[in-house]
């Protein structure tokens, strides 16, 4: 019994780690310095100055799963797409961002933009620990009641 | 051997929940990691909204056969169903901190969450501190029946009030702009069937255990 459980942890717990090695994304923040575009004017990256002033350059793709964008204008009419949809277009609802200074968001994978929308990251990376309190007492709670349950069982055999 | 096939099939199913949500489901770009509470936050809603629909059911089925099995039933959802509402209140009231600014509005949504741990609250205490009897079991498979009541208004809270609580993600009251897509619902999808799973097996252990203590007079 015990050997079947291991065996199906043990599957369970390789099987993951190929999947693992491509969840390395991240979240950056800040305005657009600079858009770079090929000769046809198809979007090739960007610039971006981050919230602490650093300089970040983003690429973005196209062909399977293109970089995808979730990006309003100055009227607050919000543009869906991906890289594969309307490159020019990307470029000019970029420059427009550009322009406006307005903040982007950018989630990456090594330089590589899968997302780009154009709200500004509020403090994500700091709510791990809500995460966490919230799994915790979840679980505090849950096996808390397993407990109790124990509890329940162990009583009803003792009176049998 | 179906309670150990059961058992082993719910320990996977948890295990690959706990992978999916924290491995595998992508990163939401607005709110960040605090964004899969979603993911605990759902399935205990909904196992705490059925709860109370199931306790109504067992209640009129108890109030028409007068079977003290039904009764039993009803009870041990009920303790379950307010492990899971406390859970899903929990779990809201965490993820709105850093959303929202706030850790609770009042808000109809919210409101009428907080009144289904209530009514539950309501139910075991009633069943706690009453003198058992028939009396008792008849009054409690009333106030089940009248707190049931609640369980459709929460979930159609957020679409007759539209306030700042995010309107249903999976369903048939999610929209285009309000469903989640890709990973992320296959994620939630089999976190909720693992929280049912979960939610049956403690049911109907603690049914068993409860009718082992009732036939022995503890």
């Amino acid at each position: 019994m015990y050997k079947v459980i291991f065996s199906l942890l043990l599957v369970f717990f390789i099987f993951p780690t190929s999947v693992l090695a491509d969840s390395h994304d991240d979240l950056i923040s800040g305005v657009i310095n600079a858009i770079s575009a090929d000769d046809d004017g198809h979007l090739e990256g960007i610039l971006l100055m981050t919230n602490d002033g650093q300089f970040v350059n983003i690429d973005v793709k196209s062909g399977d799963s293109p970089t995808e964008y979730g990006l309003e204008n100055i009227a607050g009419d919000r543009w869906v797409g991906n890289q594969n949809d309307d490159s020019l277009l990307v470029v000019s609802k970029l420059k427009d961002l550009q322009e406006r200074f307005a903040p982007i968001t950018i989630l990456h994978t090594e330089g590589v933009a899968k997302e780009i929308v154009d709200m500004e990251k509020r403090n994500v990376s700091g709510n791990l620990n809500f995460l966490f309190a919230c799994f915790a007492v979840a679980w505090v709670a849950f096996f808390g009641y397993l407990v109790i349950l124990n509890g329940r069982i162990k009583k009803s055999s003792q009176n049998g | 051997m179906f309670r150990q096939i059961y058992l082993i099939t719910t320990g996977i199913a948890f295990l690959i929940s706990i992978w999916m949500i924290f491995l595998w489901a992508p990163t939401e770009i607005n709110q960040g990691q605090v964004q899969r509470i979603l993911y605990l936050h759902v399935p205990f809603a909904w196992a705490s909204m059925v709860a109370i629909i199931a306790i109504a059911i067992t209640s009129i089925l108890f109030l028409i056969t007068k079977n003290d099995k039904w009764d039993n039933l009803s009870q041990s959802l009920a303790e379950v169903g307010l492990v899971s509402a406390v859970v899903m209140l929990f779990s809201g009231i965490v993820w709105a901190k850093p959303v929202w600014g706030v850790w609770w509005t009042g808000e109809a949504k919210l409101t009428t969450a907080l009144v289904l741990f209530f009514i539950y609250c309501a139910y075991l205490l009633f069943r706690n501190y009453f003198p058992p009897g028939n009396a008792r079991n008849r009054i409690a498979a009333v106030i089940a029946i009248i707190g049931a009541i609640d369980s459709p208004i929460i979930y159609y809270a957020a679409q007759i009030w539209e306030q700042n609580h995010p309107k249903a993600v999976v369903g048939p009251l999610a929209t285009e702009e309000s469903s989640l897509s890709g990973d992320m619902v296959i994620t939630l999808l089999t976190c909720v069937l693992t929280a049912t799973l979960l939610f049956v097996g403690l049911v109907w252990t603690q049914y068993k255990t409860s009718n082992l203590l009732r036939s022995k007079n503890v």
